[in-house]
């Protein structure tokens, strides 16, 4: 064994942990965040529980959300699709002002349920969605 | 001059002034109110304010803006502010969520049912400029508001009251449910039944004509006599019975 040989072995040894180790410190994730209530007696709500995220709405209620990205930047090239379509509707929002960059308008469709998938090149997040139906009169 | 005595002087012009203004900006309120639109209430992205084009006088419309419920059957303008520095508004596109509640037509929605649904104000590309809530409500009593001829609300008419020969009221028929106020123009329908008349009289007691204002009415008492009105709308009636004097 020569001199290099446990330079060499420590280098070996630690080399599985140095690929461990994330080089960013906020681990790529994208979430929505809801920016309006729900109307008196109805429900709105988006939970970004990270176990369970979850989005519940009432039918005919719309509800504006933010697209963030590792919670510290807006989202860039973001696609928001419901599955199955016709329990949510996704709507792009035209953000005048130019901040935030991406916004949408989620609207509860009929009685159901599904998954909300947002898409960014960099991450992609899941909510399951529950759509309830609307009081009756 | 003293300087004292002078700057007393100028203090007692500015509250000359003042008090003069004061009465006029009270008596002239928001433009929009002389305009018949009632107050913006702010879309949920803070890009549109939404307001009533109340048409016909409305105490829901003018006092509340949209913070009153629609009554079905009624029908409502809806304008739209943008809030967009250095741009006009687009032109823009209405939509509802749910269309067993709410119709939409051009800038007109109908309320056809009770809920709740948002009108999506979409821009020229089909996307969202922002969203506002509206709730639609099943009217449970007309009153009939007398207004001035030059628009301010005087109260609601007596069921039972005496006329002058001569005299023309302006009135609106509005729509409450539990003592709310309801928004939306709707179609009245009136019908008379002369209780009272002078045998020579060559006219009904009383007269209802339509203003060429939708929603707004003249109640005019042309021979002395007793009658009763009955207006029919939302499925509603309400009933006066007017007695004129000579």
């Amino acid at each position: 064994m020569n001199r290099a040989t446990p330079i060499l072995l420590l280098a070996l040894a630690l080399l599985p942990l140095l690929t461990a180790c994330p080089d960013d410190p906020y681990p790529d994730k994208v979430r929505l965040y809801q920016t309006s209530g729900a109307p008196p007696s109805l429900t709105a709500s988006l939970d970004n529980d990270p176990d369970a995220p979850r989005l519940d709405l009432t039918v005919g209620v719309a509800m504006a959300v933010r697209c963030w990205e590792s919670n510290i930047n807006d989202c860039e090239q973001v696609t928001v699709t419901m599955d199955p379509p016709d329990v949510l509707a996704v709507h792009d929002v035209d953000v005048l002002s130019g901040y935030p960059q991406h916004a949408f308008a989620l609207v509860g469709l009929k009685k159901g349920s599904g998954v909300l998938t947002v898409k960014t090149p960099k991450a992609t997040g899941y909510y399951t969605v529950f759509v309830e139906p609307p009081p009756a009169p | 001059m003293p300087r004292l005595s002078r700057l007393a002087h100028h203090l007692w012009i500015g509250a000359a002034t003042c008090a003069l203004l004061i009465p006029l900006a009270v008596a002239c309120g928001d433009a929009s109110e002389s305009l018949g639109i009632g107050p913006p209430s702010a879309g949920a992205f803070g890009q549109a304010d939404v307001f009533p084009e109340c048409g016909a006088l409305n105490q829901a419309c003018l006092s509340s803006g949209l913070n009153s419920p629609l009554a079905v059957g009624a029908k409502l303008g809806v304008g739209v502010n943008f809030k967009v520095a250095g741009n006009s508004g687009p032109p823009t596109t209405l939509m509802a969520t749910r269309d067993d509640v709410l119709l939409v037509d051009g800038g007109v929605v109908d309320a056809v049912g009770t809920g709740i649904a948002a009108i999506l104000i979409l821009g020229p590309d089909g996307r969202v400029i922002d969203f506002i809530h509206v709730w639609v409500a099943m009217a449970s009593e007309l009153r009939i508001i007398r207004y001035s001829d030059v628009g301010l609300a005087i109260g609601a008419v007596r069921e039972e009251a005496t006329l002058l020969v001569g005299d023309e009221l302006f009135v609106s028929v509005e729509a409450f449910d539990d003592s709310q106020p309801l928004l939306g123009l709707f179609k009245a329908t009136w019908t008379t039944d002369v209780l009272e008349a002078d045998p020579e009289a060559t006219s009904d007691p009383v007269i209802v004509v339509d203003d060429i204002v939708f929603g707004w009415y003249r109640i005019v008492a042309r021979e002395p006599g007793k009658i009763r009105l009955n207006v029919n709308a939302l499925g509603l009636d309400k009933t006066l019975t007017l007695e004129v004097l000579p």
